[in-house]
């Protein structure tokens, strides 16, 4: 419910023109009215809005009209009959002058000029919008009057006024503003776009612009401003909470990371739940590749967009707003409009941004005890060289150094207990000042201008950006061209070129020993990481990790890496190389038929290499990956566009056309192993390797059709329909249906001009799917691997100088269908008091059936898994966006825009003899259940009675249900974003509140800090020995009452309440709600003043301060629970090690010229 | 009207084009980097059939048995956990699917299936002698599980499991078939063998396993002993005959206890009762190494004394030594002497690990006198690092040698608190397989760690 720019206007008016003139009917029944009343009838009662000059019109005049749904041209005619009065309609506007053949007939109508003492004089100036870019056909008019004129096509403008008069510059979609003439003869005005007003346009499947009150269907437009100020490089991150059950999950704060995106939850358990995005009507590739449990984060490949060059975003929801996208376009689709060129002289926009990151919320350690474990029932300090991961050892206080300078491990020496060493105390250390600030810098520059023939829009971007973990980095390079040219009337080409490169420096994070997060929270208090250095510092001083017989100084002697030793010696790059191009025509033979033809590219390269240094904890004897993807995506399509009157009540729209793409990948992976020069990350620098080839094709073709029928400017109804032929669909039966109808009613139409503005009902119902995965249909042999892992590599072959295949795990199936998601939408949108107060109600229920999904079948059968269609995820929610103007005056201005969505993703079906499908696990699971929502998180649970109470043992201590269940529901109760937006003159100020109540995540990370006993609740409790656990005895049934010691040494290591259950305990002791407020973004933006640049070559320019996360409410004990291990995949609400998210400040300068 | 008519007609054109055209896209759909089943020839399966045997012996299961068994000791982590018998359902579960049954099984199978066709007996032959390793080590562990319903694919989604009595009987056939089968004409001979080994080499190694089959069943059957001497006369007679599959010194190609070892250092340690057991005994460098923080630990990255812990240590497929352990228990059991085939036990096994004959002697002259606890706690020594399913197997049967169990390892997965029995079904089966799965664990009377399978009944 955002506003729409300029830009979007123009075009529309370039592609629509006329047709509200056309399209509109006038009733007027004025026996007894002035021209002025009329003209005052008209505008209230359509979009028309005159503009005139009241010297040269007669507005005083008596006139007599009765009419029934007349064109706007017959009215006109009539009313202005017999004066001296031309007219002319330019779509919505109307001009009115004096005809110049007529004689001095201007008379001076207004009579409060009376009194007034001064002499007019001549106004002018400049109308520009916030990039500096002229606005022509602005209207200036003096308030109280009718008197005006329009800005020309430089955006200039004169009008004679008085001292005493106000300036009111209006203009479609743009913020009204006033301006007191007082002594000025100059004023420039820059208009910013308007919230309050109806959004004129929005841009519906392919690229076809509708007005609002013909759609069926939710549409949300987010605008350029609004991903603007965000501080995020990763567009998908700059959406969340914009928009009304959008949901956006980032996996961590690395720089580049990747970011989880739905769009009404989740629709397919094996498939992409992401949107399609679309970049000016060619979709583009938004995977990621290498997000697994361990590894480095990999971005999603939206990232390569700047979003410097977005004008705006759509965000098509339900199932009928994507028919027309067919089987691509099952999870919703994100239509990005992008800047384009402009008439006028060129114009520069210069954007400067720097901006500082530090990490935000981190779990609490301990800093009380000391590295070791009970020996012989005595809690015995055990030092690095002795490899013991825990900390339940002495208390520091109770050591001291021996200050022998020859120990490796420590400059003040090896710890003793307390007088037998030198007595230097024992420190603790806050392994936190690791983290560093990360600092990014970010200038773009564009350049925009044309003729009425020939538009252009040229930009580059620069983006660096180092990461609160040393060493790392994320860059990217953009540059982008889009040119458009009307060789003749009836047709336009069109042309854009996007070059991007981008990619970084990423560090190890996750479930692996050389991961960040793993080495430094596991780390012992009493360990020094750093060795006296910290941050950048302490990485890039050998002597902190790299002891002098080559091995590594960490706290267990290389068993996990030291957080400095894997950013300096793990390192893993990436190098992406990326092209989206497009060619398009535009051929207008009848003025109401459109021919046009899209053909888009978009090619990638990404070339990624990571290296394990020898005496890493991964991999002692060092590795190297070289991974390469390549990645083209052709997409061409031709569609007929039809907009014409059937009948003087009836409008028809038509869309038909043909749709193709087509799809190419080639990932090839060299692995080498065994390193003899250390730090040589090249694959002739290896003993053995083993390399990998996939390829991923794919090719649809599509024909379309979709018609609109208006009546009225008030009913609308539309039916859709698209027929997909898949290649990875059996061949005899490979195409697929996707269809929808809809409705919307603007029954406002038939009220009376009241409180309530605007009115409208409008319900869809829709039919789409989604295809099989390539190479479904046939079982394969794969080159073998002997595993499982269990904790290392398999033997993969070649090996042993041999080739060996086996059958793969997978059976195919020649029967496979598409998945079928059916989804109906009711909705409601209501304005009232001029809009100021706007109310849009969405409730929507789809149901997917026939799932593809690799269903688990018994190991048994020789088979793990095959392909089946089966399986019915539902899906239903309500999503409601608000908005409220509750101050407007000259100066001030306070716009409040709230989206709420709250939704349940719950699996009804899956196959027969299939209880669950595993999307991830990793101790605990992210699966899929029936009766569950889906990603239900899955894991080791404690027994319970039938009460549910906990089932205590003799010995005190909760027992373990020996099956694993159901712990946790990842899917959140509701999220909310609230965003007020404070405008007071030059100023604005602007706070996104994201409010989130309920999801789960497992924890991961706390449950195996409190094994090592690093946490800060195991320095808190472990003295505890009267802890009473609350439940029943298992053998006599009664409240449990025995206490127990929570870590009594004389029982052992494993008998302690963080360690007796295991590694990782029980997994639903871990699993917390994540309710969360966070003030994601606020900034405020200071224009810089006319008074200040008209002196300069500037047109404008403003400065703006932002933050982002600046502030996080939430329960949860780990890191920001805003994370999700495996990034962008289907599984979600684990955390295990994952990096932290980072809050940022950031400062930017823009300038147009 | 005319644009309802032009709509009908689009329509109409596009239904029509989408009811008769099918569109065709040839071989796109078709992976060009992986075969199908149709060009791959039955010598690059065995491959992968043997490296996988090989990697089960040694790899989960193996160290599973081997920290029951006291010869290892968690140090932390889940190796810590398991060391106190935290063993769930999850831990095995994919050794259980891609270890064993769309492993090296359905490997088996497969080529159990081909070969029949193309009439491949030899290859056949030791296809069924793999199968029946593979199935020994899973009826070692689980007891009943499926076996004559299993590997059909579609057609038997849910197949039921075998009594572990008829899974022993299973073994015996597949392992006579196996050797009818290299006995057989076969003019392609053993296709795809990295082992190398002559006909009759697999041939004997047959008959040493129905031998430790047998034995298996010592508490079971009266007869066990007997039979598994009647198999003896043909079976491995000496270090040379031996098999060994060979891993190679590289990561790719590595034994996966050396793999452990450098991929999870020191997570797993020689546990306190065999580094005591060890102590004097010429082999205990060759098993393990003293650090200076005073653990022993089995692997040490550039240390080429321990035996078992190279990239490239050898597996047996049945060792002499076994084979003459199997012997001298079977001798004893049936009132004979085994003395002499028990030092010829510990001498082959000695000198397979390379130590010298005085050595020997030396330690043979102090051998205790012979019972059925010395000849299980010199195998237990023996077994160390090749053979670890079969030291669980042996104490099961026998209960020696006579371990102290972990005083941490009582919990609901062992709620007696003893030396495991078995371990749980896992939670794949659970899932995808629910009835069948109940029913194994209901004729079996629970599945818990500490409840027995039918051929180790406690003692």
């Amino acid at each position: 419910m955002k506003l729409t720019v300029f830009l979007t206007i123009v075009t529309l008016f370039q592609i629509h023109a006329n047709t509200y003139s056309q399209n509109k009917k006038i009733t007027l029944y004025m026996p007894n009215a002035t021209v002025a009343e009329v003209i005052r009838e008209i505008e209230s009662h359509s979009d028309f809005k005159f503009l005139l000059n009241r010297k040269e019109v007669a507005l005083d005049k008596e006139v007599s009209i009765k009419m029934e749904k007349q064109k706007i041209e017959t009215v006109l005619t009539e009313l202005f009959s017999d004066t001296n009065v031309e007219w002319q309609v330019v779509n919505k506007q109307i001009i009115l002058k004096k005809r110049k053949a007529e004689g001095n007939f201007s008379q001076d109508s207004t009579s409060n000029t009376v009194n007034k003492l001064n002499a007019q004089f001549m106004v002018s100036g400049k109308v520009t919008n916030q990039d500096g870019l002229p606005l022509p056909g602005v209207n200036v008019i003096i308030k109280g009057s009718s008197a005006g004129t329009q800005t020309d096509f430089d955006g200039n403008y004169s009008i004679e006024a008085f001292q005493e008069d106000i300036l009111i510059f209006s203009f479609v979609g743009l913020q009204t503003t006033e301006y007191p003439v007082g002594d000025r003869r100059t004023i420039n005005v820059v208009m910013s776009p308007d919230s309050a007003t109806l959004e004129e346009v929005v841009v519906t499947a392919l690229g076809v612009k509708s007005t609002p009150r013909s759609v069926s269907y939710a549409v949300e437009n987010v605008t350029a401003e609004d991903i603007e100020n965000t501080g995020e490089t990763n567009l998908v991150n700059s959406l969340a909470s914009k928009a009304a059950g959008v949901s956006v999950v980032s996996s961590s704060g690395s720089v580049g990371a990747s970011s989880n995106i739905r769009i009404r939850g989740n629709t397919s358990i094996n498939r992409s739940n992401s949107p399609l995005f679309i970049v000016d009507g060619v979709p583009i590739d938004n995977s990621s590749v290498g997000n697994g449990t361990g590894g480095a984060d990999n971005s999603n490949r939206a990232i390569d967009i700047n979003q410097n060059d977005i004008a705006s975003i759509d965000v098509l929801k339900g199932t009928a707003a994507q028919t027309l996208y067919g089987l691509r376009a099952a999870n919703g689709v994100i239509i990005i409009t992008t800047k384009k060129g402009q008439t006028g002289a060129p114009t520069v926009a210069v954007s400067s941004t720097i901006q500082f990151s530090e990490v935000s919320q981190l779990p609490n350690l301990q800093k009380e005890f000391a590295q070791g474990r009970p020996i012989d029932g005595v809690t015995t300090y055990r030092g690095p060289e002795t490899g013991d991961g825990f900390s339940w050892g002495p208390r520091i206080s109770s050591l001291e150094y021996d200050g022998d300078t020859s120990y490796p491990y420590s400059r003040f020496g090896r710890l003793v207990p307390e007088g037998e060493g030198n007595g230097m105390p024992a420190n603790a250390y806050d392994h936190y000042d690791f983290f560093v600030t990360g600092v990014l810098n970010e200038e773009n520059v564009s350049v925009r201008g044309g003729s009425d023939r020939i538009k252009y829009y040229v930009s580059g971007g620069l983006l660096n950006q180092t990461g609160i973990v040393p060493v790392e980095e994320f860059n990217r390079k953009s540059f982008r061209a889009d040119v458009s040219a009307k060789l003749r009337d009836d047709f336009e080409l069109s042309a854009s070129g996007n070059y991007v490169t981008s990619g970084g420096s990423r560090v190890q994070r996750g479930s692996n020993v050389s991961g960040v997060m793993l080495g430094l929270l596991r780390t012992t208090p009493s360990f020094d990481n750093g060795n006296g250095l910290t941050g950048r510092d302490a990485a890039n001083t050998t002597s902190t990790y790299l002891l002098p017989d080559g091995g590594q100084r960490s706290y267990r002697a290389g068993i996990y890496d030291n957080p400095y030793w894997t950013v300096a010696k793990n390192p893993s790059t990436d190098d992406v190389k990326r092209f989206i191009g497009r060619l398009s025509f535009e051929y207008r033979p009848l003025d109401w038929a459109t021919l046009r033809g899209t053909l888009g590219y978009d090619q990638y390269s990404d070339v990624r290499k990571a290296g394990v240094d020898i005496n890493s904890a991964g991999n002692p004897q060092g590795q190297v990956s070289d991974l390469t993807l390549f990645s083209e995506d052709i997409n061409s399509q031709l569609l007929l566009l039809i907009e014409k009157d059937i009948s003087d009540d009836i409008t028809f729209n038509g869309v038909f056309g043909y749709d193709g793409f087509k799809t190419e990948s080639l990932t090839r992976q060299a692995i080498g192993n065994n390193l003899t020069i250390p730090g040589f990350f090249h694959v002739s620098n290896t003993a053995s390797q083993s390399v990998f080839e996939d390829v991923g094709r794919k090719q649809l073709d599509a024909l379309l059709a979709d018609i609109k029928l208006g009546y009225n400017n008030m009913l609308f109804i539309n039916g859709a329909f698209r027929n997909d032929w898949s290649s990875t669909l059996p061949d005899d039966n490979n195409d697929f249906i996707s269809y929808s109808v809809g409705g919307s009613f603007v029954f406002s139409e038939l009220l009376k001009p009241g409180f309530l503005n605007y009115a409208k009902l409008r319900g869809s119902y829709g039919k789409t799917g989604n295809d099989a995965p390539a190479f479904g249909t046939l079982t394969y042999y794969n080159a073998a691997n002997a595993g499982p892992g269990g904790f290392v590599s398999g033997n993969q072959f070649p090996i042993f100088s041999t080739v060996a295949f086996e059958r793969a795990e997978q059976l195919g199936n020649a029967e496979i269908r598409p998945e079928s998601t059916k989804e109906y939408e009711l909705g409601a949108e209501f304005r009232f008091w001029d809009s100021r107060f706007r109310l849009d109600l969405t409730y929507y229920n789809k149901e997917t059936t026939d799932q593809i999904i690799s269903v688990d079948q018994p190991a048994v059968t020789g088979f793990t898994s095959r392909v089946i269609n089966a399986g019915v995820i539902s899906n239903e929610g309500w999503e409601v966006l608000a908005f409220i103007n509750p101050i407007r005056t000259d100066n001030f201005n306070w716009n409040i825009d709230i989206n709420w969505t709250t939704y349940e993703n719950t699996t009804l079906k899956l196959a027969e003899n299939v209880e669950s499908v595993t999307l991830q696990d990793i101790s605990a699971s992210s699966r899929v259940i029936v009766g569950e929502s889906y990603g239900v998180i899955f894991g080791s649970r404690f027994a319970r009675n039938e009460n549910g109470e906990l089932l205590i043992d003799d010995s005190g201590y909760p027992l373990v249900d020996t099956e694993e269940g159901v712990i946790g529901d990842p899917i959140p109760d509701w999220n909310a974003g609230i965003r007020n937006t404070l405008s007071y003159k030059n100023f604005s100020l602007s706070a996104l509140l994201d409010v989130r109540q309920g999801g789960d995540v497992w924890c991961g990370t706390c449950a195996v800090i409190d094994y090592f006993g690093t946490s800060q609740v195991t320095a808190e409790q472990r003295t505890i020995t009267d802890y009473v656990f609350e439940g029943v005895n298992v053998n006599t049934g009664q409240p449990n009452t025995t206490e127990v010691a929570l870590a009594n040494p004389e029982n052992g290591i494993n008998s302690y309440r963080w360690t007796r259950y295991g590694f990782g305990g029980v997994n639903e002791d871990y699993v917390f709600d994540t309710s969360w407020v966070r003030l994601r973004e606020a900034s405020l933006t200071y224009q810089l003043p006319s008074s200040l640049l008209d002196a300069t070559f500037l047109n404008s320019g403003s400065i703006t301060a932002s933050g982002r996360n600046l502030f996080l409410i939430t329960d949860y004990p780990g890191v920001d629970p805003e994370t999700n291990l495996t990034g962008a995949s289907n599984a979600i609400g684990l955390d295990y090690f994952n990096q932290p998210n980072t809050k940022s400040y950031a400062l930017t300068f823009k300038l147009n010229f | 009207m005319k644009y309802y008519k032009l709509t009908t007609v689009f329509f109409t054109v596009l239904f029509s084009i989408s009811l008769l055209v099918s569109c065709e896209y040839d071989d796109l759909n078709q992976d060009p980097t992986r075969p199908g089943g149709e060009s791959v020839p039955l010598v690059a399966i065995v491959p992968a059939m043997q490296t996988q045997t090989h990697r089960n012996i040694v790899s989960e299961l193996g160290r599973y048995a081997g920290i029951i068994m006291q010869q290892w000791q968690g140090f932390d982590a889940q190796q810590l956990e398991y060391t106190s018998y935290v063993i769930g359902e999850s831990e095995p579960d994919a050794v259980w699917n891609l270890g064993f049954y769309t492993g090296s099984m359905r490997d088996a199978a497969d080529i159990i299936e081909r070969a029949t066709m193309t009439n491949a007996l030899n290859t056949r032959g030791i296809a069924k002698i793999y199968m029946a390793i593979n199935l020994g080590l899973v009826t070692n562990a689980w007891g009943d599980v499926p076996y004559s319903e299993a590997f059909l694919g579609q057609e038997n989604l849910s197949p039921k499991y075998d009594d572990q009595e008829e899974i022993y009987a299973s073994i015996q056939m597949l392992l006579s078939e196996a050797i009818d089968d290299l006995n057989a004409d076969d003019i392609s001979g053993i296709q795809g063998d990295l082992l190398n080994g002559s006909n009759e080499q697999w041939i004997s190694a047959a008959h040493s396993l129905k031998a430790r089959f047998y034995l298996e069943q010592t508490s079971v059957n009266p007869n066990a002993a007997q039979l598994a001497l009647d198999e003896l006369d043909m079976a491995v007679s000496s270090n040379t005959e031996q098999l060994n599959f060979q891993f190679e010194n590289t990561q790719n190609g590595g034994n996966p206890l050396a793999l452990f070892g450098f991929q999870r250092i020191n997570t797993i340690i020689i546990d306190d009762f065999f580094v005591n057991l060890m102590m004097g005994d010429p082999r205990m460098d060759l098993y393990m190494t003293e650090t200076d923080g005073g653990n022993f630990l089995y692997f040490q990255a550039n240390n080429p004394d321990l035996f078992w812990a190279q990239l490239n240590s050898p597996s047996p497929v049945i060792s002499y030594s076994e084979t003459k352990f199997i012997e001298a228990e079977a001798l004893a059991r049936t009132g004979e002497d085994g003395t002499e085939a028990l030092e010829e036990a510990v001498r082959a096994n000695m000198t397979y690990l390379g130590i010298t004959s005085s050595e020997i002697d030396e330690y043979l002259n102090n051998l205790p006198s012979i019972s059925i606890q010395t000849i299980i706690l010199e195998k237990y020594k023996a077994m160390y690092g090749q053979a670890p399913m079969q030291v669980w197997n042996d104490y099961r049967r026998t209960g020696f040698p006579d371990l102290i169990p972990n005083p941490n390892g009582v919990n609901p997965l062992n709620p007696s608190g003893i030396v495991p029995r078995r371990l749980l079904y896992t939670i794949s089966q659970r899932l995808s397989n629910p009835n069948e799965y109940q029913a194994a664990i209901d004729s079996q009377g629970g599945h818990l760690l500490d409840d027995d399978i039918w051929v180790f009944p406690i003692n």
